[in-house]
């Protein structure tokens, strides 16, 4: 873990890379978000993996070296699908070589963590292939724009109370002068583009629902 | 209001308008700023003044000077315009040259004749590379440039060096061990 931190320190990158969490592992390092996920491990994971169980390497037995090494080739057919997954131009050669590292990484998963269950991340990643050769790179398709909109909008601030209903802007200017309620475009607006309809009978402005038999004096 | 915060670009992406720079001059006696030594071989002998700046928006890509931000400055690029190829380099100087910017760059040097541990995967395009840089400043157009790369110090002469282009891989082409081999 000391390595993986050394090379998130050390490295360097230019300004557009999002930073990913400097004590990566702590508890106090916060939830990692998905674009410091992918940087991870696309970038600062396999450097430091690599360096530390690559060639070259030194182990205290051949066994372990040759056990590290299994791992380190396992983890890089991750790495790879990834950020060919993630690639923003997509081929049918990219997608198939995305499809051999996901399933050859699936099927060695069970012999290398035998303690660990298949996850249903898995099966849904066998998926992506099929939707790169229908729809593309998965940056025009994948939810993350929709995700930032909802922080955003989680973000606001806000009285923790639902938007302006029908029935409360009718009751709330039922009390009020017509001539105030008629000059607010906005709620009008509102109003009659969801089948409300303002009448007039025997002198008294009636608010009513069209074709429901709703009325709302005024 | 809200789509404008969250999707509209942070950055303009036209640069044509932020041309302001230093100015340096041949004659020490005179000026504060001396044009360096090592760049006057990539002027005109004619060339007694010269503008040089920090940083290059190109492309909406921040380019900037090893002195200013390293992590920018370090940029794949084809030689001479040669799309046959591509090369690692850090951005040493950013200086005009008739009436455009162009970069002056020093080349990441190979690594020593070692095994690099990063070539045996394919769809992961590092390379291990010394950790010098070359003394020759290269003439580079910010056209010629390819894309970022990340660099980790290994040790004290080797580095690793990460293309971070997100359209195609650099090094797939040199890879001497395929996708089977990795597997058996």
């Amino acid at each position: 873990m000391s390595r993986i931190r050394q090379v998130i320190c050390e490295t360097e990158v230019p300004s557009w890379l999002n930073s990913v969490p400097h004590n990566y592992g702590n508890a106090n390092a916060g939830v990692v978000k998905a674009d410091e996920w992918r940087n991870l491990s696309t970038i600062f994971l396999p450097i430091a993996l690599i360096s530390l169980w690559g060639e070259g390497t030194s182990h205290p037995s051949p066994a372990i070296a040759a056990r590290v090494r299994h791992i380190l080739n396992h983890t890089m057919l991750l790495v790879s699908a990834v950020s060919l997954a993630c690639m923003r131009t997509m081929t049918p050669s990219r997608s198939a070589a995305y499809l051999e590292y996901m399933t050859r990484y699936i099927h060695d998963f069970v012999n290398i963590h035998v303690d660990i269950n298949p996850r249903p991340n898995m099966h849904m990643a066998m998926h992506i292939p099929h939707f790169l050769r229908l729809f593309g790179p998965v940056r025009s398709w994948w939810c993350f724009p929709f995700e930032r909109l909802i922080g955003q909008i989680q973000r606001l601030l806000s009285n923790h109370k639902f938007g302006i209903l029908i029935s409360c802007i009718v009751s709330s200017f039922k009390l009020s002068d017509l001539s105030d309620f008629r000059s607010n475009g906005i709620y009008i607006t509102s109003l009659l583009s969801k089948g409300w309809q303002f009448e007039t009978l025997a002198g008294q402005t009636r608010l009513s629902r069209c074709n429901q038999g709703v009325q709302i004096a005024l | 209001m809200l789509f404008d915060k969250i999707y509209l670009p942070k950055v303009p992406e036209d640069h044509s308008s932020n041309v302001h720079g230093d100015i340096y001059t041949d004659d020490a006696g005179t000026m504060s700023n001396t044009i360096p030594v090592d760049l006057r071989p990539l002027l005109a002998s004619f060339q007694r003044q010269i503008i040089i700046r920090a940083r290059l928006r190109h492309n909406g890509v921040m380019l900037a000077t090893s002195k200013t931000h390293i992590g920018n400055s370090l940029v794949q690029f084809y030689p001479r315009g040669n799309r046959s190829m591509l090369v690692p380099g850090s951005i040493k100087y950013i200086y005009q040259e008739r009436g455009r910017f162009v970069l002056a760059i020093q080349r990441q040097l190979p690594a020593d004749d070692v095994s690099d541990p990063y070539a045996i995967y394919p769809h992961f395009p590092a390379k291990l590379y010394s950790s010098s840089l070359s003394r020759e400043l290269e003439r580079v157009e910010p056209d010629w440039i390819y894309a970022h790369y990340a660099r980790w110090k290994v040790s004290s002469t080797q580095s690793v060096v990460l293309s971070l282009s997100r359209v195609r891989h650099l090094y797939i082409c040199c890879i001497p061990i395929s996708l089977q081999s990795l597997q058996e």
